[in-house]
């Protein structure tokens, strides 16, 4: 059944790390969960569990505003803050939201200026989660290939990216290169979903506020269609670098079953939309969580 | 000297300056002075000059052998080269043209004067075969802007509906869809060339297709099997899509067209494909000859 699952990626063009974790029993299918890649936009979950753990301590102060400046973006793609065209004050605890509902990369970069990448990183190793390193933040993901070409040929930054790998998982693109960038392995992300949707060392409110602010996702296109409905609570994350496209999220039905769906995949279409491709990610998670659920019954 | 040997070696044969010089065609006067120029080359009197009759001197019968023998070797010279002529221009098409039509094209030719032997093979072997020379000249795939032809590519095998052009975006999957039963699109070895396969790679790509959506089939036969028992479809021309019986739209959302050029490894070759046979060509292919 495994490689059902990785056929269907395969004739969408996608190379997948998959994990589906059975939230109850701890059983689970996967495809690469040890392989790391490049974590894009899932860094914001820890990065939300950080910051409001150190609000919860006081060592962030989340009574006063903060001013974010704006992104002033005008491409098709980001959203919130980062297409403000005037600065902002807004609280820590709202920033949380925009960064993690909106996937709102000014705001999740404010947050980084009060919890910097290391602080996150090593809050993950306070949590037990060694597969999920956080290296900077997402300033740095806006200076890809993507922004040099002229639009109608971004196509071209995903053959790049596509093409670029050097021995050893390195890669060309700096954002790419598994060294450099901030990584994760689908096991580490379901390690982390586990430590939001049981209980764990993190904080009950901290845990309580991240599921809410995953469940008021925007970005809806990838697994959301196939797990969504109204028997079930679907929350989650996207995550998309050229052309990595993942999600990491949690199905909870409404008989106390509840499923750690992870998906982080790559692709070797150069396209920059790639609705079919997105569809196969649903498809081949869906699978695994139905084959799961079969298993133990 | 082979003109002053010619006369030399007809007036010796006449045994007489007037019917040796009518033999070969040129006035008595001129075959005199081309004997003379010869006698004057050579350092000697070839022939005694007698009211009565025109004799060999001794010298004369010593060189008449060769003279002949030079004579001769200038004739077979010029009965090869008719015969090069002759020989028909070995040209190489692409494969799985209709026999009629190729007949059609041989018989035009020849009224033009032209004597064809054709051969089918796909364009690497062409290519090859003009460059190793196997064959006198090819019809190369190129981009149509350096193309003698050009000829549009549209799709083969969709049922008529409507006129109209057909949109490779039908071919895009809907969510709910099974992968499963994707329709595929078919290029044939002929349309294994950048300037279409590598456009159409592409266009499919940013129209939402999956990447298996498209393939190369083995050979135009294969690729139309296929399509006559699913529901793929073929890129193709009209032409041959009427010679597959089959339906053919143009293409909507993209523009496909074949380059057609005459590679020939003489000039004189190329030239008699490319501007005596122009128009038969173009009709041969169902292409628009180019400027």
């Amino acid at each position: 059944m495994l490689s059902q699952a990785r056929a269907a990626l395969r004739t969408a063009g996608l190379r997948g790390c998959l994990l589906v974790r059975d939230l109850r029993t701890g059983e689970e299918l996967a495809i690469d969960p040890d392989r790391p890649m490049p974590a894009a936009s899932l860094v914001k979950v820890p990065l939300a569990m950080a910051t409001l753990e150190r609000v919860r301590l006081g060592i962030i102060d989340g009574s006063s505003p903060v001013t974010v400046a704006p992104g002033r973006l005008e491409t098709p793609g980001p959203v919130g803050i980062s297409r403000f065209r005037h600065p902002v004050s807004l609280y820590v605890e709202d920033l949380v939201h925009l960064s993690t509902s909106l996937s709102d990369n000014s705001a999740a970069d404010a947050l980084f200026a009060l919890t910097p990448p290391d602080e996150v990183t090593a809050g993950l190793r306070r949590w037990a989660v060694d597969g999920f390193t956080v290296r900077h933040d997402m300033s740095e993901l806006t200076r890809t290939p993507v922004e040099l070409f002229p639009t109608g040929q971004t196509h071209l930054a995903h053959v790049l990216a596509s093409a670029g790998s050097t021995p050893g998982s390195g890669h060309v693109l700096a954002q790419l290169d598994i060294t450099r960038a901030s990584i994760a392995t689908a096991r580490a992300c379901a390690d982390v979903l586990q430590l939001l949707w049981t209980p764990s060392v993190v904080d009950p409110g901290v845990a309580r506020r991240v599921r809410d602010h995953m469940a008021a996702g925007v970005h809806r296109q990838r697994l959301t269609p196939d797990f969504v409905s109204d028997a079930s609570r679907w929350s989650s994350k996207t995550g998309t670098l050229l052309h990595l496209r993942h999600e990491m999220g949690v199905v909870e039905h409404d008989d106390g079953q509840g499923f750690v769906i992870v998906a982080l995949t790559e692709s070797e279409v150069a396209a920059v939309h790639q609705p079919q491709a997105e569809a196969a990610m649903a498809h081949a998670a869906r699978y695994l969580r139905d084959a799961l659920r079969k298993e133990c019954g | 000297m082979l003109a002053a040997c010619h006369a030399f070696t007809s007036v010796s044969a006449h045994g007489s300056f007037t019917l040796g010089a009518a033999a070969i065609g040129i006035p008595q006067p001129v075959a005199s002075r081309r004997v003379a120029a010869l006698e004057a080359h050579v350092g000697g009197r070839l022939l005694d000059r007698s009211p009565r009759q025109v004799a060999l001197t001794d010298f004369g019968r010593e060189l008449l052998p060769s003279a002949r023998r030079l004579v001769e070797f200038a004739e077979a010279v010029e009965r090869s080269a008719e015969q090069a002529r002759r020989r028909p221009l070995e040209f190489a098409l692409p494969e799985h043209i209709a026999s009629w039509r190729l007949a059609s094209l041989v018989a035009d030719a020849r009224r033009r004067d032209v004597r064809l032997h054709l051969a089918a093979a796909n364009p690497r072997t062409r290519a090859v075969s003009v460059q190793a020379r196997e064959v006198r000249a090819s019809l190369l795939p190129v981009p149509p802007a350096e193309g003698s032809w050009s000829v549009a590519l549209g799709v083969v095998g969709e049922p008529p509906k409507r006129k109209g052009p057909w949109y490779l975006e039908t071919l895009r999957l809907g969510r709910g869809d099974d992968p499963a039963l994707r329709r595929r699109i078919w290029l044939s070895a002929e349309d294994d060339v950048p300037h279409v396969r590598d456009r159409l790679v592409d266009r499919s790509r940013a129209l939402g297709l999956l990447p298996g959506q498209v393939k190369l089939g083995a050979s135009l036969v294969s690729a139309a099997a296929t399509v006559s028992r699913s529901r793929d479809l073929l890129i193709g021309t009209a032409v041959e899509a009427e010679d597959l019986r089959m339906s053919w739209s143009p293409l909507g959302d993209l523009s496909l067209t074949r380059g057609y050029q005459v590679e020939a490894s003489s000039h004189e070759d190329g030239r008699r494909l490319r501007d005596v046979l122009r128009v038969e060509i173009a009709e041969l292919l169902g292409a628009e000859p180019c400027a």
